[in-house]
């Protein structure tokens, strides 16, 4: 933490700036409540108040963005906690959780019309209370204005989010600071030679590429508060509640590559047969660009120790999924994984709940499956994905049951000997 | 030069905070709780943490409350760790063969410490404030070799695992009585054991009574040693070694004293949320300073001779200071001593483990940075301005360097927040620091 305020000025290289540092100060403050106009009286979020404070004191370094002429500036979250009061006579949630730590970036950027405008996120939400998720937060604007040598982003944004209206205030002021002495770059080093040797080997190998599609089904979790004190910091004393997650419309393209060094050329015969009695190690993913374009829906209820309760069904469009596959422990097949990165919130609707974390574990895969040799080569099939079991802490406990069920088709098999370089 | 900056700052941060750098064979590692030595080997176990440490307490006139104004609070406070990593360092300082071994506490799944305490108000409306910190390192407890044997406890003296923002009883104050476990060296090196962290404990002292109750255990997994060698690089990154003169600097006389005035947010969502609403207080870092640390450093190219790096100290008139970066950097760590309104009632109180740092490039160019050091929190409620990278700005006079003693100036700057809380940094601090002992070492580092 210490470090990042050393860090306050690093090197940006940017096409029309040659070397710029920044300083940044000042702090993004989020609000929200329960509106009636929205809702919220369906959700029994009415009483609902919240705050998020995040710090941009002393986070420094800054960066291009990814796209050409944005700067990407990491904005310190240490110390900053979600509190949300649930109402009157209910209790306050308060969460720190761990993607809030990790901080978030301000991205300036031109936006329409060429008007310089600051991005927040990506990362941002109420957590595991009841409030904003991430996506609602992450499309956010703030209007900017240029002065000499100055970002100054300050001002005030309303916002809705589901049964919730809210505000973002901001104090945050970028400031440019004077060049280093010398010239320095705060960027990755440079690799001298990353693949300093190669050899070429022989590759018996089976490729299957498949359609996956998905059918109905949905992973499950029905949660409740943990155990007094352990509740209480989450106000989730009492609270039971249900979640269904499903990926309705999920398409995807699935590529499966079996294979094994061999010191001399086989057909593709002999490389089938030889994927059959499981002679070739199988790993792969999906092809294309990561991140395609599935819908996570997950569909909330909780109900409250005093008889009320919340129902929001919540959206995550461009989920960031992933498959992988993999020989099983016994070679004797694929384990197939539906992989979900940390921080990506699929979970999290208006309603108060656990995290996918919490649901899931820290490791990303919300569901797997094996699928037999055998299997493989059909030309369709299908496949049910699960993850059963217990979860317990961050003031939720609970089981998992539930399956996603999806449609192999496989729509190409390239089969016999490659050369491949290695290092 | 930025780079070698930053280097710079890290280097003498952790030096700063009481740690030794050690060289060894051009690399280099830092030694956390060992006042200087050189790192013979290093393991780092992993651990698996099960089990919490809950602390009930209340303010109790038979334990001082009235004195400290804390007989309104009463409150539980929540410690869940999920993991940890146990550091075990064998160091050879002065001839002689140390261990050193710390634990980290801590995980990624965000919440680690939770706080509800409840503040109670004669003829008035109390309020409860709710606070949580998160950490995905978090410190203590400090594990103590002492005859072959370590001792870990729960918790540490200047430790930050019941930290948070809200009033309550402090890692010291329960350190003597948590639980703890002793363990041979060798075996704890070994890892792969349990370490069992549980039992139940009351407590009466510094204004509140209450229980400490620990079903912790900490599960060590298998250790990884780590060559005192310094960092090794996959094949293809192009490496650079890099020189680093250290010159220590010592306390001649420290005058003046930084403060932060803290109230309530305006906002009353906010405000409300912490049970900050009306708050007012003033935090004071002692002048009675207990101890001041700084250096000056100069980093360069190894290549360079080494009278270059003694010029850029202003040392000697003999060398080409120009591509070496000079930087100067202080903390200065004291007593807090705090009074907060709220209500018509008022807590006062002190703890010691509170501090301001300063770095500065005595090259030019780039911006002094300071700020808030160690923790600031004592028993009654109030900021976390550990976390506070900011409120402090500093400056030394133009060619300090060609003087054997030299003055660093730290002042308070504009005001920032913390959560529920609005901090208004002031006042100031002037330290005339004296120049000593020069080391030298050489690291290797990704080329720039």
């Amino acid at each position: 933490m210490l470090a990042l305020a050393a860090l306050a000025a690093l090197a940006l290289p940017a096409p029309a700036v040659a070397q710029q540092t920044f300083a940044t100060s000042g702090s993004i403050t989020y609000t929200w409540q329960g509106d009636p106009a929205r809702g919220c009286a369906a959700q029994s979020l009415c009483g609902v108040q919240g705050a998020l404070i995040l710090q941009a004191q002393g986070s420094g370094g800054s960066s291009s963005g990814p796209s050409r002429g944005s700067i990407d500036i990491p904005l310190e979250a240490t110390g900053s906690t979600v509190r949300v009061s649930d109402g009157p006579g209910a209790g306050d949630c308060v969460d720190v959780p761990s993607s809030i730590q990790g901080g978030g970036f301000l991205t300036i950027a031109r936006g329409p019309g060429g008007r310089l405008v600051g991005h927040l996120g990506p990362s941002l939400s109420s957590g595991r209370c009841a409030g904003p998720r991430a996506q609602d937060l992450a499309g956010i604007t703030l209007p900017i204005r240029r002065s000499r040598g100055m970002y100054d982003l300050r001002g005030s944004e309303s916002f809705a989010a589901g049964p919730f209206t809210g505000t973002l205030v901001s104090t945050l002021v970028v400031r440019t600071a004077p060049n280093a002495s010398g010239s320095g770059s705060a960027g990755p080093s440079p690799v001298a030679n990353p693949y300093p040797s190669t050899h070429k080997v022989l590759l018996e190998q089976v490729t299957l590429r498949y359609r996956i599609t998905s059918l109905p089904g949905t992973l499950d979790a029905s949660f409740s508060g943990e155990s007094d004190p352990f509740c209480a910091t989450l106000d989730s004393c009492g609270a039971t509640g249900t979640l269904a997650l499903s990926f309705p419309g999920f398409q995807r393209t699935l590529v499966l590559n079996a294979s094994r060094t061999v010191q001399a050329r086989v057909g593709a015969r002999q490389a089938i047969a030889d994927l059959e009695r499981g002679r070739l190690q199988a790993q792969g993913g999906e092809s294309g660009p990561f991140a395609g374009s599935s819908t996570a829906r997950v569909a909330e209820t909780l109900s409250w120790a005093g008889g009320l309760s919340c129902h929001d069904t919540s959206d995550t469009s461009r989920a960031p999924l992933f498959l992988s596959a993999g020989p099983t422990r016994s070679g004797g097949g694929v384990s197939l994984v539906l992989n979900n990165p940390v921080g990506s919130d699929l979970l999290r609707t208006h309603c108060p709940g656990p995290l996918d974390t919490d649901v899931f574990g820290v490791f990303p895969g919300l569901a797997r499956t094996s699928i037999g040799l055998a299997e493989l080569l059909k030309r369709h099939s299908v496949i049910s994905l699960t993850k059963p079991g217990s979860f317990a802490g961050a003031g939720y406990v609970g089981g998992r049951s539930g399956a996603l069920a999806f449609s192999l088709t496989l729509e190409r098999v390239r089969a016999g000997t490659v050369e491949e370089t290695r290092l | 030069v930025t780079r070698a900056w930053s280097l710079a700052f890290l280097l003498a941060l952790a030096g700063l905070a009481g740690t030794a750098q050690a060289q060894s064979g051009g690399g280099q590692t830092f030694l956390y709780g060992v006042g200087g030595g050189k790192v013979v080997s290093q393991a780092s176990i992993p651990a698996r943490a099960e089990g919490e440490v809950i602390v009930t307490f209340r303010g109790d006139t038979a334990a001082g409350c009235a004195a400290a104004g804390v007989c309104s609070y009463a409150g539980t406070i929540t410690v869940r760790p999920q993991g940890g990593d146990l550091s075990v360092v064998t160091y050879r300082r002065r001839g002689r063969i140390g261990h050193a071994a710390t634990l980290f506490l801590g995980g990624p799944n965000g919440t680690i410490t939770s706080a509800r305490v409840q503040r109670s108000a004669l003829g008035g409306q109390g309020g409860t404030c709710v606070d949580a910190q998160g950490s995905l390192v978090g410190t203590s407890p400090t594990a103590v070799v002492h005859g072959g044997r370590v001792t870990i406890r729960v918790l540490a003296p200047g430790g930050t695992l019941l930290q948070t923002r809200c009033a309550g009883p402090l890692d010291g104050d329960l350190a003597a009585i948590s639980p703890a476990v002793s363990v041979s060296l060798p075996r704890l090196a070994r890892g792969q054991m349990s370490l069992d962290l549980s039992g139940t404990r009351a407590f009466a002292g510094h204004g509140f009574t209450g229980t400490i109750s620990s079903t912790l255990v900490l599960k060590l997994g298998k250790p990884s040693s780590q060559a005192s060698g310094g960092p090794s690089f996959p094949p293809g990154i192009k490496t650079q070694r890099t020189r680093i003169v250290t010159e220590r600097l010592s306390q001649v006389r420290v005058e003046g004293g930084l403060s932060a005035t803290v109230s309530g947010a305006a906002d009353p969502i906010i405000c409300r949320l912490l049970d900050t609403c009306g708050l007012t207080g003033t935090l004071i870092l002692s002048p009675a300073v207990h101890g001041l640390s700084g250096e000056v450093i100069a980093t360069g190219p190894a290549g360079r001779p080494y009278r270059d790096f003694l010029a850029a100290l202003g040392l000697t008139v003999g060398g080409q200071s120009r591509g070496i970066e000079v930087s100067v950097f202080v903390t200065l760590k004291g007593q807090v001593r705090t009074a907060v309104s709220q209500a018509g009632a008022m807590c006062t109180d002190t703890s010691g483990s509170g501090g301001a740092f300063a770095a500065i490039s005595a090259s030019g160019g780039l911006p002094a940075n300071g700020g808030f050091l160690g923790s600031w929190r004592t028993r009654c409620p109030g900021p976390l301005l550990g976390n506070a990278s900011t409120g402090v700005t500093a400056s030394v006079q133009p060619g300090a360097l060609a003087h054997r003693q030299f003055t660093i100036q730290l002042r308070g700057s504009g005001p920032f927040t913390d959560d529920g809380y609005v901090v208004t940094p002031n006042g100031g601090m002037s330290a005339v620091v004296r120049r000593g002992r020069i080391t030298s070492q050489v690291i290797t580092e990704p080329a720039s």
